[in-house]
């Protein structure tokens, strides 16, 4: 009977600690989807901005329909909160969208939020207040700059998911061993 | 000319307007309210309302203070409870005006004007920025004039006799036959007025007046609104009742709309506001060539004022037109001074008269044309 606990208890142990390993490496591939993401959104931004000069709010609108997940998420929000007039600036649409999104997520999904949205942030400073071809060069700025932290974080999950995949079984597998 | 059912002010207007002076605006008397025509913030200024008796400062408590005996008054009792258009009310109003979307409106900015839903126009200056010759756009904007546009429906009624051609060359029985007034067609008409007499609004009921054939025949109405006001067109849809025979340009060039207009919606009657370069005056003789009636309005106090402007000028020398209506003030906002037939000179008018909607259901079916 204390035989098949221990088993249990092993067992348990180690699903448990693979499941957190694979959650942990799961984050590593939704911080790349989502910076591709955000990269679709402001190509789709500039394009609604400088070749069809919609207006703002319904330009975010339309780049958060096309890019979905977070992005989506963040431009409706912010694309309501403008048109509403409730909120200020642009930019202080965006920075509270931005801020509501984060807080609604899992804290392991907003890794490194701070330092990839930075580059939006910057932006939403800059956007719709000026003409286009001025806010065209804003928005390809934040682009490239979305972009490289993409590349960055594609090597980083591309290393980090088989790691941490085989991690939380492996240390599972450790304190079973230590526990028995 | 002063009739009106809903309250545009505080439905369309007040979004657009910065905090203070929206609250000021909204808790103004109903009977002010209503006959706002303006709305004037200045930056570092105070914010102002205009009725047609002139212009009063907007009060926190929603009370207007009239200038009375001058202006130096504001300074010594009145400037505690003025509304003044600070540097952060009028970076909101700026905001709220221009969705923030500068990129998208730079050929308005250069212009001088946004148009809000429901077509009332906003007038901005600043510091223009140029391109050459040309005004590229205007920067650092300091003083903006919310103008009030209204529909008065029925408020050309009493003009629509004077628009309408009678039959020519036909018997009355032949016309009553087939339909009462099917030879009924259209003058080319130019109103004529100083700003804030009412030419658009005259204008827009006469389009739609023509457009629901209201007076006898439904005319196909094209109608050319490069400023959005007659039609007060919003994703594609009229905010304002321009019946259903109406086909709108908005927001297009007027010389360059009046051809489009011209060649793929073969109308009746073109309808557009504020005509005064040499484009527009050819694009109108080209519209009247094709045979194709045209109904304009321009900035001018006068007939002889209207004479002076080398466009105009040109287009009434070349008989682009057949009637002018002159509107005024004199008896109120939309005092239609003068009816003048063009080709003689003569004025169909026996006395000047107020263009009133009182009755509101056009002619009724019904119209004595007046030819001379």
């Amino acid at each position: 009977m204390r035989g098949t606990m221990k088993a249990a208890g092993a067992i348990i142990t180690i699903v448990a600690s693979g499941l957190a390993g694979l959650v942990v490496a799961h984050s590593y591939r939704v911080r790349a989807r989502r910076l591709a993401a955000w990269v679709t959104a402001l190509s789709v931004l500039e394009t609604e901005i400088s070749f069809g000069l919609t207006k703002l709010g319904q330009a975010m609108r339309r780049a958060g329909q096309v890019a979905g997940q977070s992005p989506g998420q963040v431009l409706v929000r912010a694309a309501q909160l403008l048109e509403g007039g409730e909120c200020g600036s642009a930019g202080a649409c965006l920075s509270r969208a931005l801020g509501e999104e984060r807080d609604s997520c899992n804290w392991l999904w907003n890794r490194k939020w701070q330092e990839d949205m930075e580059a939006v942030v910057v932006l939403g400073e800059a956007l719709g207040t000026s003409n286009s071809s001025d806010q065209a060069r804003h928005i390809a700025l934040a682009s490239r700059r979305l972009e490289r932290q993409r590349q960055v974080a594609e090597e980083a999950a591309a290393t980090n998911y088989r790691l941490w995949s085989a991690m939380g079984f492996l240390i599972g597998g450790m304190v079973a061993i230590a526990l028995l | 000319m002063g009739r009106n059912v809903r309250d545009l002010v505080v439905e369309q207007i007040c979004p657009a307007l910065p905090p203070r002076a929206r609250e000021a605006v909204k808790a103004l008397p109903d009977e002010i309210r209503q006959r706002l025509t303006e709305i004037r913030l200045r930056r570092g200024r105070p914010a102002m309302g205009v009725v047609p008796e002139g212009d009063f400062y907007l009060s926190s408590d929603g009370q207007p203070l009239w200038p009375g005996s001058g202006d130096a008054a504001l300074n010594q009792e009145l400037v505690a409870s003025v509304v003044m258009c600070t540097e952060n009310e009028w970076e909101i109003a700026m905001r709220l005006v221009t969705e923030c979307s500068i990129y998208a409106l730079e050929r308005e900015l250069a212009a001088g004007y946004i148009t809000l839903r429901g077509g009332h126009r906003v007038g901005l200056v600043g510091r223009a920025v140029l391109e050459g010759d040309r005004i590229r756009t205007q920067r650092e904007l300091s003083a903006a004039n919310y103008r009030v546009a209204r529909q008065i429906v029925g408020v050309a009624d009493k003009v629509m006799p004077y628009i309408l051609r009678r039959p020519g060359g036909r018997t009355s029985s032949q016309n009553q036959s087939a339909w009462p007034h099917s030879g009924l067609s259209v003058f080319s008409v130019l109103v004529l007025s100083g700003p804030g007499h009412g030419k658009t609004t005259l204008l827009r009921d006469i389009a739609r007046q023509l457009s629901y054939g209201s007076c006898g025949r439904g005319f196909k109405v094209g109608i050319v609104d490069e400023r959005s006001e007659i039609a007060a067109c919003c994703g594609g849809v009229p905010g304002n009742d321009l019946g259903p025979r109406a086909d709108i340009i908005d927001s297009c060039p007027k010389a360059q709309g009046i051809m489009i207009v011209t060649r793929s919606m073969s109308p009746d009657v073109i309808v557009t506001d504020e005509i005064g370069h040499a484009a527009d005056s050819e694009a109108i003789e080209e519209a009247r060539r094709c045979g194709v009636a045209v109904i304009a309005t321009a900035h001018a106090t006068d007939y002889d004022d209207a004479q002076r402007r080398p466009a105009l000028r040109d287009i009434l020398a070349r008989g682009g037109f057949e009637r002018a209506i002159l509107l005024t003030s004199r008896l109120g906002v939309g005092t239609c001074e003068r009816m003048i037939h063009l080709p003689t000179g003569a004025d169909l008018l026996d006395a000047p008269f107020l263009l009133s909607a009182a009755a509101g259901k056009g002619c009724g079916g019904r119209v004595r044309c007046v030819e001379r």
